[in-house]
């Protein structure tokens, strides 16, 4: 059982955590090559094989001045009598995700690194990674390391990230992160022995930011606050960056090379003791050392309610193929002409709804068209961003532009049904049919990518579908009679319209505990407290309030390429083409039903 | 009086194991030491310091069998002296000219404990390796023996060597080639065949110790074997046990087997003896701390101080026993030397004995020859100054590249430090579910430039390819690529592979741990192609495309509920009526008990009133 085995990680190993953040308080605003000469020398004279790798970012964070090679000093210590083939990794990044100076973590990764060092009780080789921050930076590592490393100490089997910001003594809590991109999680088990091991040594844990005061809370409300935040989390892991050059969860870092991750990060200044969450980290290690197998390969797939509650995917997964569901019951209604309303909607028949082959092919072929260019449009942003231009001070602004500018257009565009509503033409029994291809075709192409996506991640899948639901209640004909309905649908649905409002939002200090507090003990006095403390306050001249589309907008763009993150590729291959062609078809006026009333007449006599 | 009577035994135990030992039989028992009694066994235990408080220890021995025909005339009783009884049938019987045999385990770390000993000539990679030159008219019949020798030592030895076949064994053409003069002195009558394998899965522990001490005709009872135990061997930062037999010849008539049998390991001192001192870890009293006085301490801060640099220990500290006696029977007494810096270093020995200490090529070194318990002391106080360590001509590691379930890749780095160009070769062995693409390969140099294999430039590294393809189940990959390696140069190999889908049955039960894959084999070769130096990288740990095999039985008893609701259904509705509600009720009253009761009671009634008619009629 984990953390059964005593640990010796206590008393005087605290003495030398207290020497090691002694000695990194004084230098961690030395230079990068100094810090990371520092500590390389620690870990040889420690008895660890160091090496350094030179991460070349692919551009640069937005506050780690220009160009610069970001330093990752490592050590490896090949577990004597071990067979050398499977490795853990420890990460103590110098900043942590909120861009603090990662001192307690890094005193307590040293002291870890040479009190494992101690131990023979390893078959498995430790490695100790000390990256500059702990998305690009580690990214750029583990990609090295499985690509062109010199020096590697096998397979990596596990990793933990460590982060804990402050200089005190004691901690009050941990804060479990977990997710990866594209919806890839860590084994359940690796979790679960983590939640067991601090749970045994006396912390609670956080998942998903719950804050200290509702760790005891364990019913129905609470962990459906940590479902909803764990699906938002999921869906948004790797697109987030952490501001002053901090970085993601770490966790996103390994996603895709068959790594457990977790990230333990330690909060508040009281409570237990520093070496307490040593012998945490120490009993996680030994864990995953006595492994003699690999990880179950049916544990990757779950929600979490509470540290110690899950979902399987057989439970959650048919939420999202209900959603995802509607979209094809709306393809197939657009088949069947419900969604022209000049007709009678009652008095369907089959043998009466025609379909030509022009508008057919026509229909097809503008819908691919459409598709084809919001390709080339997301693939040319990456191209964009990647290559052309740093994100740094200098081009702020321009990011500014570009972001609000494809806001503008986007929100613009939405409008056009009112511009081609001053046009008029003869409509026809060709042009009703024309949209009724392309309206149902979209939307069928929507719903097999969602099912695509589902599998992989739900999460992304799930809330993409329920934001772009709106799509499907769109209709056509008379242009007088749609029209203001349609464009409110699509303003709802539009992937721009939630780029702003999330990139808002992320920006915002919200909490859904504080809100599920409000409303699970609902008192008035209270509900006005909070708004007059966390809403009113809010400054709409701050700068860096208006920066959150922006940062999330390069996020989704750079995604691909720094992290191998599909998020944009499906925004611009699947939401945005489907959202441009419903576009076009609430701009098309059609007065003409699909049903032609002799026809109708006919059959009924 | 112990000593005598353990002179008792020993006598008694020549008796048992000499032919000649007749004409000796009477030397009075107080000579024994002095006499020449001899056999051809050698003992030698070598002793280094290295860097970061590490210490090697080589144990060698070397033995002969006495002479035999190697294609005898007639049979006769064969006597092996000191060589193993256990080996000698058993080469015998496979037409064995030459058997090597390694069990080695863990990481050697080239930049602490520098060059391999003995040029990595008796060192192998983690696991067991075993290679034989089998003489054999054809390869079947080769092939044949090969597998009947690996059987037999696998019970010999505790090593799963029986798991060795067809689908693990190679023939090697540049390396492992033999050493035996018998190729020269005899002509043979069948052909010889060259046969490796290596079973990088086997853990190395006890169970492979105690058969290797019983080859030796001390069998760890006597002389520098006697230091041996499992627990230390095996708790060491590297080990490494080899056997080594060839069969040398003057001519046809006059042959033997000589073996050579080695244990290299290196332990860490320090860290040897507080495991002896706290078995339980404990952490370090607040009194024995050592910090460093130039950064903050107090009680509570302490910045720790690196390896301690005065040491004093002696052999028993390190193996948890004394030397018991030389093994008297050797013809050379049993000799310790220890290849340490005089200036800073002190040795003694401490023995009842009066030993001897004689400088033999710079070294220290102690000859054992009375049956005294022997022990020695090291006593130094900058452990750090030690000799000069001959650093390894090459630097070598194999990892694993890519992340994708269904393919992969090799990268094979080499370092040359020398300031020679050197001629080099990789020889590596892949089980046949690794389907190398050598187009893939490529060289990297520096880190800087990348050619391809095709290249015209790769042609300047990579002077020949030998590779012989894999076949599904029967036979790996076998791949040996001779290089020539300029001095002060890196190389990267890279190459990919496709992963193979195994049968169902051929999966590893879900708790397994993936399929380990053997080392390579690096070695540089002298002008005239023998090997001057070689070394072996560590395994490496590859995952197979795993099905999900619960999914079947999910699936199974899916199926079975859904199908066990539609039979239901189904028999439902061809076994029973469907009604309309009226003819429901009608058919329910009809079945009901007062129905019944009524019906019973009509039908007694239409009874009586028969007999009243009967009985009417009568009337």
């Amino acid at each position: 059982m984990p953390s059964q085995a005593y640990s010796f990680f206590r008393e005087s190993e605290w003495n030398f955590v207290r020497g090691y953040r002694d000695e990194i308080i004084d230098h961690i605003n030395d230079s990068m090559e100094d810090r990371n000469n520092m500590i390389g020398s620690w870990l040889s004279e420690v008895g660890y094989k160091v090496s350094r790798f030179e991460a070349i970012p692919p551009f640069s964070n937005k506050a780690s001045n220009g160009t610069e090679n970001q330093l990752v000093t490592y050590g490896i210590y090949h577990a004597p009598k071990g067979d050398d083939t499977e490795a853990m990794v420890l990460v103590a990044p110098w900043k942590t995700l909120d861009g603090e100076n990662n001192i307690n973590g890094l005193a307590l990764s040293m002291g870890l690194a040479r009190y494992f060092n101690r131990l023979s009780i390893w078959s498995k080789n430790i490695i100790v990674v000390f990256p500059e921050n702990g998305q690009d930076t580690l990214r750029s590592w583990v990609d090295a390391y499985h690509s062109n490393l010199d020096q590697t100490g096998g397979s990596i089997e596990s990793a933990v990230i460590l982060e804990f910001a402050s200089d005190t003594d004691g901690l009050d809590y941990i804060e479990l992160n977990y997710a990866g991109v594209n919806g890839q999680l860590p084994n359940l088990d690796l979790i679960n022995c983590a939640v067991m091991i601090s749970e045994h040594e006396g912390f609670k844990v956080s998942v998903h930011n719950t804050p200290l005061g509702q760790l005891w809370a364990n019913d129905y409300f609470s962990r459906i606050t940590t479902l909803l935040k764990g699906i938002y989390g999921m869906a948004t892991a790797g697109l987030l960056h952490g501001v002053n050059g901090g970085g993601g969860n770490g966790c996103e870092a390994f996603s895709g090379w068959n790594v457990q991750t977790i990230t333990i990060i330690a909060k508040g200044t009281s409570g237990k003791d520093i070496t307490t969450l040593g012998r945490v980290l120490e009993a996680v290690f030994r864990s995953v050392n006595n492994l003699l197998e690999k990880f179950h390969q049916s544990f990757f797939f779950y929600l979490l309610l509470a540290p110690r509650q899950f979902v399987s995917i057989g439970n959650y997964l048919p939420a999202a193929v209900l959603t995802a569901t509607s979209f094809a019951v709306a393809s197939l209604s657009s088949l069947m002409t419900n969604n022209n309303i000049n007709n009678p909607s009652t008095k369907f028949n089959i043998k009466v709804v025609k379909l030509d082959n022009l508008p057919l092919i026509s229909g097809l072929l503008v819908f691919m068209l459409v598709t084809f260019t919001m390709i080339v449009f997301g693939l040319f942003m990456i191209y964009l961003f990647s290559n052309k231009i740093q994100y740094d001070e200098l081009s702020e602004d321009i990011y500014l532009k570009i972001t609000y500018g494809l806001i503008a257009a986007n929100i613009g565009s939405i409008f056009t049904p009112y511009l081609t509503r001053l046009f008029k033409y003869k409509s026809s029994a060709t042009l009703s049919q024309f949209v009724r291809i392309l309206n149902s075709f979209s939307l069928f192409y929507l719903t097999f990518s969602f099912i695509a996506l589902m599998v992989l991640h739900f999460s992304l899948s799930f809330l993409i579908s329920i934001v772009a639901l709106p799509l499907t209640f769109v209709k056509y004909g008379p242009l007088k009679r749609t029209t203001t309905k349609n464009v409110l649908w699509l303003f709802l649905s539009s992937p721009f319209t939630w780029l702003f409002l999330l990139g808002l939002f992320n920006k915002l200090d919200f909490q859904l505990d504080v809100l599920r507090n409000l409303i699970q003990y609902f008192e008035f006095p209270l509900l006005v407290k909070e708004f007059n403390e966390k809403v009113l306050t809010v400054d709409l001249t701050d700068k860096e309030l208006w920066m959150g589309p922006v940062d999330l907008l390069y996020g989704l763009v750079t995604g691909y390429v720094r992290l191998q993150n599909w998020t944009w590729l499906f925004v611009t291959f699947a939401w945005l083409p489907v959202w441009f062609c419903t576009l076009i078809v609430s701009c098309i006026n059609v007065e003409t039903s699909d049903v032609v009333e002799s026809d109708l007449d006919k059959k009924d006599q | 009086m112990l000593a005598q009577w353990l002179l008792l035994v020993l006598n008694g135990l020549l008796v048992c194991l000499a032919d000649e030992v007749v004409e000796n039989h009477n030397v009075p028992q107080s000579d024994i030491e002095k006499t020449t009694i001899s056999y051809p066994y050698k003992e030698y235990l070598e002793l280094k310091p290295l860097e970061r408080n590490n210490m090697l220890a080589a144990f060698n021995f070397e033995m002969n069998s006495t002479e035999f025909e190697v294609y005898p005339s007639q049979s006769r009783p064969k006597h092996y002296s000191v060589f193993s009884k256990l080996l000698g049938p058993i080469l015998e019987s496979t037409e064995t000219r030459e058997l090597h045999l390694r069990f080695s385990q863990a990481w050697y770390d080239a930049e602490n404990f520098g060059k391999l000993p003995h040029d990595g000539r008796f060192s192998g990679g983690t696991g067991v390796e075993l290679w034989a030159l089998i003489e054999g008219d054809t390869q079947e019949e080769a092939f044949k023996k090969w597998i009947q020798l690996a059987n037999s030592l696998s019970g010999l030895f505790c090593a799963s060597l029986n798991f060795i076949d067809s689908a693990s064994t190679t023939y090697p053409v540049t390396l492992f080639k033999p050493e035996s003069t018998i190729l020269e002195k005899v002509p043979l009558k069948k052909n010889l065949y060259l046969l490796r394998s290596a079973l990088p899965r086997e853990p190395i522990c006890t169970e492979n110790l105690t058969p290797f001490l019983k080859l030796l005709p001390a069998k760890g009872k006597a002389g520098i074997s006697s230091l041996l135990t499992g627990h230390k061997v095996f708790n060491s930062q590297w080990s490494s046990m080899s056997i080594d037999i060839t069969t040398e010849c003057n001519d046809s008539t006059h042959c033997y087997y000589n073996m050579k049998q080695a244990i290299n390991m290196i332990l860490n001192v320090p860290k040897t003896i507080e495991r002896d001192e706290t078995p339980i870890p404990k952490p370090t009293p607040g009194h024995l701390l050592r910090c460093d006085e130039s950064k903050k301490h107090d009680a509570y801060h302490c910045f720790p101080m690196g390896e301690p640099t005065d040491l004093d220990f002696k052999l028993s500290t390190l193996f948890g026993k004394v030397i018991k006696g030389g093994a008297l029977i050797a013809e050379q007494p049993s000799k310790v030397c220890a290849d340490v810096d005089l200036q800073h270093w002190e040795v003694g020995t401490i023995s009842l004995a009066h030993v001897e200490s004689f400088i033999e090529d710079e070294k220290l070194c102690f000859e054992l020859n009375t049956l005294q318990e022997y022990d020695l002391q090291f006593k130094t106080s900058q452990s750090n100054k030690i000799k000069q360590l001959d650093n390894p001509p090459i630097l070598a590691s194999r990892s694993l590249s890519g992340y994708s379930q269904d393919s992969g890749g090799f990268r094979i780095d080499l370092f040359n430090p020398t300031d020679d160009d050197e001629s080099v070769v990789a020889f590596e062995t892949l089980p046949w579910f690794i389907r190398p693409y050598l187009h893939t390969l490529t060289i990297t140099v520096n880190g800087t430039t990348t050619y391809r294999v095709t290249d015209v430039e790769a042609k300047d590294y990579i002077t020949e390819i030998i590779y012989n393809l894999a076949k599904d189940r029967e036979r790996p990959s076998h791949l040996e690529l001779l290089m020539s390696l300029p001095a002060q140069t890196r190389l990267k190999l890279t190459f990919q592979f496709d992963k193979a889908m195994l049968l169902y049955a051929e999966y590893p039960p879900d708790a397994n741990h993936g399929f380990e894959i053997e080392p390579a084999v690096i070695a540089i070769l002298s002008p005239s192609k023998e090997v001057i130096y070689q070394m072996r990288t560590t395994t490496a740990l590859l995952t197979l495309p795993t099905p999900d095999f619960s999914m079947p039985y999910n699936v199974i008893i899916l199926t079975s509920t859904v199908m066990s609701l539609a039979l239901g259904a189904v028999f439902n509705l061809l076994c029973k009526r469907t009604v309309t509600e009226e003819q429901a009720e009608v058919e329910l009253a009809k079945h009901s008990i007062l129905n019944k009761l009524q019906v019973f009671k009509s039908k007694i009634k239409k009874l009586f009133k028969k007999e009243d008619t009967v009985t009417d009629v009568k009337k």
